[in-house]
């Protein structure tokens, strides 16, 4: 009896390390792959459908865009000559404010199937994403279109009936689609038109990879597109992985059975720990980028709370919050204290915007101008004996921001301010507390800038979200500044680069008087690449120019 | 029987009301997650997309809209994935199933043996290390020890990876099944620990019940060899309670595989459930949900078949 339990514990052992052998063996991955990391799976790859960042990056590789950026955000043309403007001539604005935008189309693009990309294509795409009938996201630039027609199959007018500034952003919301592929979808009904961008048979893009295979839940092979316009991808496959437990990532990346892990992959704590165990020669092979992005971690000021109503308070508080010491602490300096709301390449950064360096004086002579005296308990008292007592509320369970509550609550006490802590989970906090305004004092969250953002939904007055407008605003602070109006308007009509710089810095400095929010970090977008792996360059903005961008370019280095 | 049947419909119907109720009212819907993360949204987009996944129709309505389709086969549609339920359950399950019955396999062929081995020899050594190592599995959380698994057999000793499905490219045939056990080790005895721990105690104490049993006693006098005594005598008298267990891990399994395979990006349904409801898609959440709440009837039902088969002395008779 014994014997034979040891001959089976031998022979499980035995299959076991067959099994391992075996498997190790066959895993070797060729050279001519790399395998990418990360920890969400995108819904669809559709760009009409899609809404995930993960989805754009792996779009960045299908899709070539109308435009990308380069490492400063500056625009360049992908899929047309050149970008209209007003000085070329292109970007035509009639008397009346009426506008009409020429694209003129690369020639020679072809299609994944070797279809050419044509003027009808942009037009069919237009009028997708004005389809009532299908799901579509948001129509921002579409709605704003007259009219579009192709004097020719290389040539698109746009016709607009008011000024819009980032008409020459893109040709529509969405880039351009294949009018080949979708149309006949499209006749068999909406349930098919969700076919592209799943099923690979059907998806068909213009990028430098196409869709090979998509296992749900596991990964998605991208294979090369030889007949790419910008030249033949250096690798033959790109693969991505999804891994949602970011631990496991972590440990893959460890392990060497990822290659690459982009932004929004591991978090930046394990991004800091990885440098940590470079450092100690634990995690060899790996290059770790922390590349400041387009996101800001906030906080959004409640401005119908009566404390907080009083912009001396605001500024205050914002002084006696030691924002350099906590990023020094808790980010090793390496997230930036956020002096605006716009990202720090953003073209209309304000540099000398005002700066409340952390000052308990001042902000101790701000509340007692404003009618603040410390009360028996050392809380500070109005006039009529309110205490001054405020909530501040974020997603709970996120160590970085409950670790930022606990510090503020100790500088603030230090000032005669009570600071109560109420956290939601973030579910409960982005579906129902911020769109319904429900938070009475403060919230914490972060927000995400693109380069061409015009911040009218953000802070115009008219896009307070309230019960008249089913809560759709963006405005959930509640600002309401005739000035602030007057200025994200003429942003969001100007046509002129300087200008519109100009209207930003002045916008710029009415935010940092008036506080409507606080910034607190630049945040970084944390990517991790094997070594040996070429072309891998990050520049903190992964919607209209991701990471794969340039993944054509990709290889492997020789003998890694 | 067909009583007992019969007894499934309303309460899967119950349970429906209650699951559909709790996952509709929850905040947040996938249109949440797009309104955050895109500011050019506006109020109108909002209403047009609510309208046209039917958001905006009330509780009672959507429900009576689901249990609709549901009994006519049609699971319905993911506002997350854009592919209908259905194929959804058809890519993950068969996934869910391998890794569940291979855990479960595992649990009959080591627990068990186990489980005998410590009853017959109460309070040896081996009995202490069998109770020890059970009760580590009782009180080791999956995710913690899976995690402790990856690092350790994946990250240091490479042996085997540290999570996901395949190796990509692999080839066809035998290199893929090498391949599919090699990803398969880990996330197996992850999940099986549990119910090894349970099924080792279960095993242990019903035998020792039965070991000093009069009948045992009587077959060993009659010169039966010790294990015929063992497997015919012992082991069959103390399946019954065995068995009850043992149909109830199925269900068990499957309702811990979505931290088991979340932890290791394991593509199957319990990983399907865990983003449905961080995203809120409440319509393959519930499907998920039912699934595992037909599975827990069913295998109910299966125990009490098996009592029955095991010993003849039940029967469900009905007056």
């Amino acid at each position: 009896m014994r014997r034979r339990v040891w001959l089976g514990c031998a022979a499980v052992a035995v299959l076991c390390c067959g099994i391992g052998l075996l498997g190790a063996a066959s895993a070797a991955p060729a050279r001519d792959t790399l395998i990418i990391g990360a920890s969400v799976e995108p819904s669809t790859l559709s760009p009409l459908f899609g809404n995930e960042t993960i989805g754009d990056i792996v779009n960045g590789a299908l899709f070539a865009g109308v435009i990308e950026l380069d490492k400063n955000w500056h625009a360049r043309p992908v899929l047309v000559e050149t970008l209209p403007t007003v000085e070329n001539g292109l970007w035509k604005i009639a008397p009346g404010g009426s506008m009409q935008v020429t694209w003129k189309l690369r020639k020679g693009l072809r299609w994944q199937d070797g279809q050419p990309i044509t003027a009808e294509d942009a037009i069919f795409t237009h009028h997708l994403v004005m389809d009532d009938k299908l799901p579509i996201r948001t129509r921002d630039l579409d709605r704003r279109i007259e009219n579009m027609y192709a004097p020719d199959p290389y040539t698109i007018v746009s016709t607009f009936k008011e000024p819009y500034a980032q008409a020459n952003r893109t040709i529509t919301e969405i880039g351009v689609l294949p009018r080949h592929i979708l149309e006949p979808l499209r006749r068999k009904g909406p349930e098919a038109m969700q076919q592209y961008g799943i099923d690979p048979a059907v998806t068909v893009g213009s990028g430098a990879f196409r869709l090979r295979e998509w296992r749900h839940g596991t990964e998605i092979v991208l294979e090369a597109n030889p007949g790419y316009f910008r030249g033949r991808p250096k690798l033959a496959r790109v693969v991505i992985r999804f891994i949602t437990d970011t631990n496991t990532l972590f440990a893959n990346l460890i392990a060497g059975q990822v290659d690459a892990t982009p932004a929004f992959g591991i978090t930046f704590d394990q991004g800091l720990e990885l440098q940590d165990m470079q450092k100690q020669g634990r995690a060899p092979g790996l290059h770790v980028y922390m590349t400041p992005g387009d996101g800001f971690e906030q906080i959004t000021v409640n401005m119908d709370n009566p404390i907080l109503r009083d912009k001396r308070v605001r500024q205050a508080l914002l002084y006696g919050m030691n924002r350099d010491e906590m990023s020094r602490v808790l980010f090793r300096g390496q997230q930036a204290v956020a002096h605006s709301f716009l990202p720090l390449k953003h073209y209309g950064f304000l540099k000398d915007i005002r700066r409340y360096d952390y000052s308990p004086d001042k902000a101790r002579a701000l509340l007692g101008e404003a009618g603040w005296r410390p009360g028996p308990d050392a809380i500070l008292r109005n006039d009529r004996g309110d205490r001054f007592s405020i909530q501040i509320e974020t997603t709970a369970g996120r160590k970085v921001r409950e670790q930022v509550e606990q510090i503020l609550q100790a500088e603030w006490r230090q000032l005669g301010v009570d600071l109560q802590v109420h956290n939601e989970p973030g579910r409960v906090m982005y579906g129902d507390t911020i769109p319904k305004r429900k938070w009475p004092g403060l919230i914490m969250f972060f927000l995400r800038i693109d380069p061409f953002y015009i911040p009218e939904p953000l802070f115009a007055s008219y896009n307070i979200p309230s019960a008249a407008n089913n809560f759709g605003g963006q405005n959930i602070g509640g600002w309401k500044s005739q000035d602030a109006d007057r200025l994200v308007q003429a942003m969001a009509g100007s046509l002129n680069v300087k200008e519109q710089t100009k209207l930003f810095y002045d916008f710029q400095r009415l935010w940092a008087d008036e506080l409507p929010q606080y910034g607190l970090f630049n945040l970084v977008d944390v990517s991790v690449v094997r070594d040996g792996v070429r072309n891998w360059n990050p520049i903190g903005e992964e919607t209209i120019s991701p990471i794969t961008r340039n993944a054509y370019e990709w290889e492997w280095a020789p003998g890694k | 029987m067909l009583v007992r049947l019969a007894q499934m419909a309303p309460l899967l119907l119950a349970i429906s009301v209650i699951m559909f109720v709790l996952l509709t009212l929850a905040p947040g819907s996938p249109l949440d997650a797009m309104i955050a993360g895109n500011p050019s949204v506006r109020p109108e987009d909002v209403a047009r997309l609510r309208h046209y996944y039917g958001l905006d129709d009330p509780i009672p309505v959507r429900y009576v809209k689901w249990l609709g389709r549901t009994v006519r086969g049609d699971l319905g549609w993911s506002i997350t994935y854009h592919v209908s339920v259905g194929q959804l359950f058809r890519e993950r399950l068969p996934n869910s199933v391998l890794l569940t019955a291979t855990a479960f396999v595992l649990t009959l062929c080591v627990a068990i043996p186990i489980g005998i081995l410590s009853a017959l020899r109460p309070y040896s050594l081996f009995d202490y290390a069998a109770t020890s190592v059970a009760f580590l599995g009782f009180s080791i959380p999956s995710f913690w020890f899976g995690l402790v698994a990856i690092y350790v057999f994946g990250v240091y000793l490479k042996w085997f990876p540290a999570g996901g499905f395949r190796t990509t490219g692999i080839a066809p045939g035998w290199p893929e099944l090498a391949d599919r056990l090699w990803h398969m080790v880990l996330p197996t005895v992850v999940l099986a620990l549990v119910s090894m721990a349970s099924v080792t105690r279960y095993t242990r104490s019903s035998m020792l019940e039965v070991v000093r049993q009069d009948y045992v006693r009587t077959a060993r006098a009659k010169g039966l060899v010790e294990r015929t005594v063992v497997v015919g005598h012992m082991f069959r008298n103390a399946l019954v309670p065995i068995v009850t267990l043992l149909a109830l891990a199925i269900p068990r399994l499957f309702g811990g595989a979505p931290v088991t395979e979340s932890v290791f990006a394991w593509p199957g349904i319990g990983h399907l459930l865990v983003d449905a409801v961080i995203g809120g898609d409440y319509v393959v959440a519930i499907a998920v949900l039912m699934f595992l709440a037909l599975l827990v009837l069913c295998f109910n039902l299966l125990a009490d078949v098996a009592y029955a088969l095991l010993d003849p002395r039940i029967r469900y008779d009905v007056r």
